[in-house]
């Protein structure tokens, strides 16, 4: 990392080649379209360019703080790029993604696996994932959109997350080919 | 923000770590998650870094995506770039350090280039005679523009559009709009102001944060209409030198509106009316 600092274009291709499909992904799970995502991609990169030389191997592993970057990105992309709602008329989104320019069903399409384990989870925690997570609502919005305290926001959010993880890696052998 | 002031339980922490790594915090937690991080035992931290490493690696959720083959040309050329204007000593806005990177850097290295130091300070003059002029006398508002527009004009288009992103075309798109005025609250007793650039007829609303770097966390913006009625606070961030936030409202909530700034402990710093 010291010499991706230094803009050393070796250095920065290998960390292409490492994370470049993964960052891909990872972007392209929540913004709605291929060149979103590869300019997401982009300013990604750009970012692990300019706080290179602040990686702490203690902190995290390299690929762990690539994809704590790429997310943390991700959802303030979104979140800047929305429309914000108008005070007056909070008005609940149940569905798809805001500010989008692709269809719901392509959206489903493209996150199938997503979409299937989203669906097994309790009410409260499937529609503030869906509000925080897949529309990039801030935790105080999602908190006033559902009359809800912050803090059961997160709660829930929290334990959505983690039980979104665990009832996909049950249905891994389903997916094992895809 | 002292580590003398962290208090998180476990369960607590667990949870930001997980809201966290999907990149879910808003910016106050994540300042409170780091620093409580910092705080507790390396057994601890291993864990939550183990537990972000999972969640981030994992990748069973994640749609079947394969970037453009031309994509890393894209990447490479944009780092390129990027290191061609950092040797050549010029650097855009979003090329700053983060505050608490500046105070450390002054210190160790003085890697901080001397070009970005002096279009920095010269804003800062023109900005210290606008707050000046604001505390003193409010109605002086066409004067604080002209002002104002020569210490963004030091920034250049180019860097303003670095710093702001994807709130850039808002910005732009509302500053070419013959009906919008703007407002300023300017930190009483402290550094930085807003612009606050609205449409009335049309509800839109532009903020413009400059140097508010002085404020522990993130900065709160509430518009109070006449009759009371809030609006939900929206987040400013200190960390930069420019921030840049578009919303819309209800129309007839500007009319004899105030303008509020809080502090991220949620003490007014600063408050203009609309008119």
């Amino acid at each position: 990392m010291q010499q991706v600092a230094q803009g050393d274009e070796t250095a920065v291709s290998e960390l292409y080649d490492r994370f470049g499909g993964l960052v891909f992904r990872g972007a392209r799970q929540l913004l709605p379209s291929d060149a979103e995502a590869e300019d997401a991609v982009q300013e990604v990169f750009l970012r692990l360019w300019r706080t290179a030389d602040r990686f702490d191997p203690n902190r995290a592993k390299l690929v762990t703080w690539v994809m704590l970057l790429t997310r943390r990105h991700v959802i303030d992309r979104i979140r800047r790029a929305a429309v914000r709602p108008k005070t007056t008329e909070m008005t609940v989104l149940n569905e798809g993604f805001r500010g989008a320019n692709e269809s719901q069903a392509a959206s489903a399409e493209r996150n199938v696996q997503l979409q299937k384990v989203l669906a097994t989870l309790p009410e409260m925690q499937r529609s503030v994932i869906e509000r925080a997570y897949l529309q990039g609502f801030t935790l105080r919005e999602v908190s006033i959109q559902l009359d809800m305290p912050l803090g059961t926001v997160k709660s829930a959010l929290s334990r959505g997350l983690a039980r979104l993880r665990s009832n996909a890696s049950e249905d891994l052998p389903d997916w094992a080919a895809s | 923000m002292t580590n003398a002031h962290i208090s998180m339980s476990p369960h607590e922490l667990a949870e930001l770590a997980l809201l966290d790594a999907y990149g879910l915090l808003e910016a106050a937690d994540q300042i409170r998650f780091e620093q409580a991080f910092l705080a507790i035992s390396p057994d601890i931290q291993a864990e939550i870094r183990r537990i972000q490493t999972d969640i981030v690696t994992d990748e069973t959720l994640l749609p079947n995506a394969t970037p453009p083959a031309e994509l890393k040309a894209k990447v490479l050329k944009r780092i390129h770039a990027a290191t061609t204007m950092r040797s050549a000593g010029l650097v855009g806005i979003d090329d700053l350090p983060l505050r608490s990177d500046i105070v450390g850097h002054i210190g160790s290295s003085g890697r901080i280039l001397g070009s970005v130091w002096t279009w920095r300070m010269a804003a800062l003059v023109l900005l210290g005679v606008c707050l000046t002029l604001i505390v003193m006398v409010n109605t002086r508002g066409r004067h604080f523009d002209r002002v104002f527009e020569e210490a963004m004009r030091l920034h250049t288009e180019q860097q303003v559009e670095l710093a702001l992103g994807t709130e850039f075309q808002p910005y732009m798109e509302l500053m070419r709009r013959p009906t919008a005025q703007h407002r300023y609250l300017a930190v009483e007793g402290g550094q930085g102001m807003i612009r606050v650039s609205v449409d009335e007829a049309r509800g839109d609303i532009f903020l413009l944060a400059m140097d508010l770097g002085g404020q522990e966390g993130p900065c709160a913006f509430t518009l109070i209409a006449a009759d009371g009625t809030k609006t939900a606070s929206v987040p400013v961030r200190t960390d930069r030198y420019l921030d840049g936030v578009s919303i819309s409202v209800d129309p007839a909530m500007l009319a004899g509106a105030t303008f509020e700034l809080r502090d991220a402990n949620n003490r007014v710093i600063a408050t203009n009316k609309i008119a």
